[in-house]
């Protein structure tokens, strides 16, 4: 009776195994990024507004030539 | 733009209850929450800008205000990356003075965007917060900033 108990509590935590080796993967895998407290992440080398002022800059010059 | 808000409330609420827990808080500590929480101010400063120019909300001016964003943006970024490497420094010499000016620095640029951009629309307070709390952070130790401040 106690190697049937001891068997099938053996079998209880291999089937766990694959739930925690899963688990542990996404937490070794999961993306720090979305949360960092670097200045580096926090702040890229190219500003928003420098990428709005390329987008000023791109656009055709609006001139009266036409009136 | 709203994590970034979220985060500068959570840094300024952390860094109250350090001041409620403690009578004294470590030069480092402040420099370090002081340093995050003006990283995102900055990030949300700069938003408002983007924002502000794709709007065209300064009508000629639109490239006056761009380019002071990109400059307070470029100076904030630079000095709060030179004050995060001193912070690992801090106890060598020369290196609570580097923290105290990098941050002193930094609100600095960051008023000068905030400036820039408030003529236009509503800076969330948080900015101000931020600000305020850099000024407090630097004013924990004493430094003569006039060298570096070119």
């Amino acid at each position: 009776m106690k190697l049937f108990d001891l068997g099938m509590k053996a079998l209880g935590v291999a089937a766990l195994v694959p739930e925690i080796a899963s688990w542990l993967h996404k937490a070794a895998s999961r993306d720090d990024s979305v949360i960092s407290l670097q200045v580096k992440d926090i702040l890229p080398a190219t500003s928003e507004s420098e990428k709005a002022l390329e987008r000023l800059d791109s656009e055709p010059p609006t001139t009266l030539e036409g009136a | 733009m709203s994590k970034h808000i979220v985060l500068v409330k959570l840094s300024i609420a952390l860094m109250a209850l350090a001041m409620l827990a403690c009578n004294a808080v470590s030069f480092r500590a402040a420099a370090q929450g002081a340093v995050r929480t003006m990283a995102h101010a900055v990030s949300i400063t700069d938003k408002l800008c983007a924002s502000a120019i794709d709007k065209k909300l300064a009508g000629k001016q639109t490239r006056a205000v761009g380019e002071t964003c990109v400059v307070g943006y470029k100076t904030a970024r630079y000095v709060l990356l030179s004050s995060e490497a001193a912070i690992d420094a801090i106890g060598e010499a020369g290196s609570d003075g580097r923290v105290v000016c990098a941050l002193a620095r930094s609100v600095v640029a960051v008023t000068s965007m905030r400036d820039a951009v408030a003529q236009f629309v509503t800076p969330p307070k948080e900015i101000d917060d931020a600000l305020e709390l850099a000024r407090w952070a630097a004013s924990l130790a004493s430094a003569s900033c006039e060298k570096e401040a070119k």
